[in-house]
């Protein structure tokens, strides 16, 4: 029976993240679609986000972000790699084997799990639970996602709120009592909700029904007012569940799927925390699902943000629909600093190899990619 | 179930406390949510707002309100349940 309590809890021992380097501004968007900046800022609170450049796809994102938890951890081994994402690398196989092996952790258990913007702190569940239960002492926990690929870019909605990126902590086998330890976990679904969010085609219900998938069944879509209103309530309720069983009467920082700024002020509202406590990262990298919540942690612990042994709770809602969260304490941690995470510093690269001029690149990578849009499927 | 009457004053509370409305744009039932700066999204933080302050749910028509006015119309057309009074 898996143990949770003052032995066989997992503690975060490590944390990285990753980001393409091509940047799409408001802007970028705007000159090609009928939306503007202002339009796209005060309804996400969005300015830019990234994309991968063509041939770039999760798995890559995954192990550049792995190899900066596991650094950051000072380990170089783990018993096993979970990887949550909403696009794998194939419909099969799984992503995490391939991630795996280019970290150097062949002959390790790997899998992939999906349950979109929630993945994260469902894949953290799942490691705390193989450890809790003695199959692992250590689990390296990834959230990467090439997004813009099952995105619609004639779509001024959804193109406008997602990016890619990935996010990656270490867990190790310890005591609750530590700093970094993951207390107490809060998950549930409702799959009456299903429509809200999906990607219609591609799967084996459209493939059994014989009729290839339309072009829009091809890509992502999503109910934006009926998201906004479940993941509002659905983040609060889960935040309060493992509030109340932790025993904490408030928490420093909020780290909420980054969804939309105005999805996560209203969570704030809701658990009467300043707003200023939810951490917001979006503005720089849109929502990147399953790797959001790990970007946004290295992003604040990178920036020094954090302090050890402030209260974080980490919650999430995505498609399924599902929500999760979790809570633990600020350990001490140095985090790999992802300099592409910082706009001001993007425009001070030396020698770096992703120093090529990144709007106009990712100008050039955005007309590339969007003038064959209408070729087939994502 | 008991009838809740909304008041013009009760609306312009959360319009004001909840939704960070400007007191001063508000100047009348008549007032626009264009007016008022209220956006696609106003609709969908109105739900929230309803349903965990007053325990009310709405449909989607509520997407559809465009001024104070028609918002207390469409709030007086609903219910509550006892429980959440």
């Amino acid at each position: 029976m898996a143990r949770f309590g003052h032995s066989g809890a997992a503690v975060i021992m490590g944390l990285g993240a990753s980001l393409p380097p091509g940047v799409v501004t408001n802007q970028m968007l705007a000159d090609r679609l009928d939306t503007s900046d202002e339009w796209i800022h005060s309804r996400t609170g969005i300015r830019e986000r990234r994309v991968v450049a063509r041939g770039v796809a999760t798995s890559d994102l995954a192990v550049e972000a792995g190899a900066r938890a596991l650094r950051s951890a000072g380990c170089d081994d783990v018993d096993v790699v979970v990887l949550a994402t909403t696009t794998p690398d194939h419909p099969c196989p799984a992503t995490a084997p391939a991630v795996a092996a280019r970290l150097g952790l062949d002959m390790r258990a790997a899998f992939d799990l999906g349950a979109v913007c929630s993945g994260f702190v469902y894949a953290l569940a799942v490691g705390a639970g193989l450890i809790a239960g003695e199959i692992a002492e250590r689990v390296l926990v990834i959230g990467a996602e090439a997004f813009s690929t099952i995105i619609d870019p004639e779509d001024r909605t959804t193109a406008a709120i997602f990016g890619d990126g990935a996010g990656a902590v270490v867990l190790r086998a310890g005591s609750a009592t530590e700093n970094g330890a993951l207390l107490h976990f809060d998950l549930g679904s409702e799959g009456g909700l299903a429509d809200l969010i999906t990607v219609a085609g591609g799967g084996s219900k459209q493939r059994s029904s014989g009729v290839p998938p339309s072009r829009r069944d091809s890509y992502f879509g999503m109910q934006g007012k009926p998201v906004f209103k479940n993941a509002v309530l659905r983040m609060a309720q889960s935040s309060r569940a493992v509030l109340d069983r932790t025993g904490w009467d408030t928490i420093e920082w909020l780290v909420g799927h980054q969804a939309n700024a105005r999805i996560l002020n209203a969570v704030a509202d809701q658990l009467d925390l300043p707003r200023e406590r939810a951490v917001m990262n979006l503005d720089r990298v849109g929502n990147t699902s399953a790797a959001s919540i790990p970007l946004a942690l290295t992003d604040w612990a990178a920036a020094g943000r954090f302090s050890p042994g402030d209260r974080i709770v980490l919650t999430a809602f995505g498609g399924g629909v599902t929500w999760g969260s979790t809570a633990f304490a600020w350990p001490e941690l140095t985090v790999g600093h992802d300099r592409h995470l910082w706009p001001d510093e993007r425009h001070n690269e030396g020698s770096d190899k992703h120093n090529s001029s990144p709007t106009r690149s990712s100008r050039d990578l955005l007309n590339e990619r969007f003038a064959s849009a209408t070729e087939g499927t994502p | 179930m008991t009838d809740v009457r909304f008041t013009y004053d009760d609306l312009q509370a959360i319009l004001v406390d909840d939704m960070a409305v400007e007191a001063e744009a508000l100047t009348g039932p008549e007032t626009t949510f264009d007016e008022l700066g209220l956006d696609s999204l106003a609709g969908a933080e109105l739900q929230v707002v309803l349903l965990t302050k007053f325990g009310i749910e709405t449909d989607e028509d509520v997407h559809a309100l465009r001024s104070v006015q028609e918002t207390l119309d469409y709030l007086n057309q609903q219910t509550i349940p006892a429980s959440a009074g």
